[in-house]
């Protein structure tokens, strides 16, 4: 794994297992920090509350989903799973909301959530997204949130996505988009390439 | 962050893949993202945030 890809890890894995996404802040502090980032992407108080939300996306991938009762979504880089439960809530029992995270730490406190709220409809998976574990035509809608970004080699992610997606399944995905190219100091800098 | 690529970019590997009906929306990240992740720089001038939509 490239130095890049490290820091990736380095800063997820951190995050997932100090739940803090400012270090240097008290937990009090993270949490009103992490409050005003969700409410200015648009999740509604509830999801805010939520302890699967660690205020890690760039927007909220499932505002143009037009996710309905009984479909299979899977969340790419699903982290706890803030945006898995909320496609739970919509796809019902009929349905299933998958999350993927290549980290375990983030995996294992996902599935804590599902089995202390009683989501039964969820599926957390430890995997790649450049090569997801599951079969091909598999569901009706991919959503992520500002994760494909840290990832290499972008299009191998969505000849994935395009492998799990059913014929007319949709994509719905936030994602962070070069405007003007970075300062090459900059843009070497793993830490800048794992935010 | 530092690795994301442009719309064009995106947009090309969506349409060699097979993806139809693409749609690609750029809004400005939101200040609190831009403090939080812009490590002293201003990002607003570097990178937005994408709305991505296809169908298969």
């Amino acid at each position: 794994m490239n130095q890049k890809q490290e820091a990736v890890k380095r800063l997820y894995r951190e995050i997932a297992l100090s739940g803090k996404l400012y270090s240097s802040l008290s937990e009090e502090e993270n949490i009103e920090k992490i409050k005003k980032l969700s409410e200015s992407l648009g999740y509604d108080p509830e999801d805010i509350e939520s302890e699967a939300n660690m205020g890690l996306g760039c927007g909220n991938p499932l505002e143009n989903a037009h996710v309905k009762a009984g479909e299979i979504i899977v969340d790419l880089g699903c982290g706890k799973g803030l945006d898995t439960f909320k496609a739970a809530k919509i796809v019902g029992d009929t349905g299933q909301s998958v999350g993927i995270d290549r980290l375990f730490e983030m995996v294992d406190k996902a599935k804590e959530i599902a089995r202390k709220r009683k989501f039964h409809n969820t599926k957390f998976i430890q995997s790649e997204i450049d090569q997801i574990d599951l079969p091909d035509d598999y569901c009706d809608c991919v959503i992520s949130n500002c994760v494909i970004n840290l990832v290499d080699d972008k299009k191998k992610v969505y000849q994935e996505i395009y492998r799990i997606l059913k014929p007319n399944g949709r994509v719905s995905i936030s994602d962070i988009i070069q405007y003007h190219a970075l300062p090459a100091d900059i843009k070497d800098d793993p830490k800048l390439h794992a935010t | 962050m530092s690795g994301s690529i442009t719309v064009e970019q995106l947009h090309d590997i969506l349409e060699d893949i097979g993806f139809r009906y693409i749609t690609i929306i750029q809004e400005d990240v939101t200040d609190e993202y831009a403090n939080k992740w812009g490590h002293e720089l201003d990002l607003k001038k570097y990178i937005k945030r994408g709305k991505i939509l296809a169908v298969k």
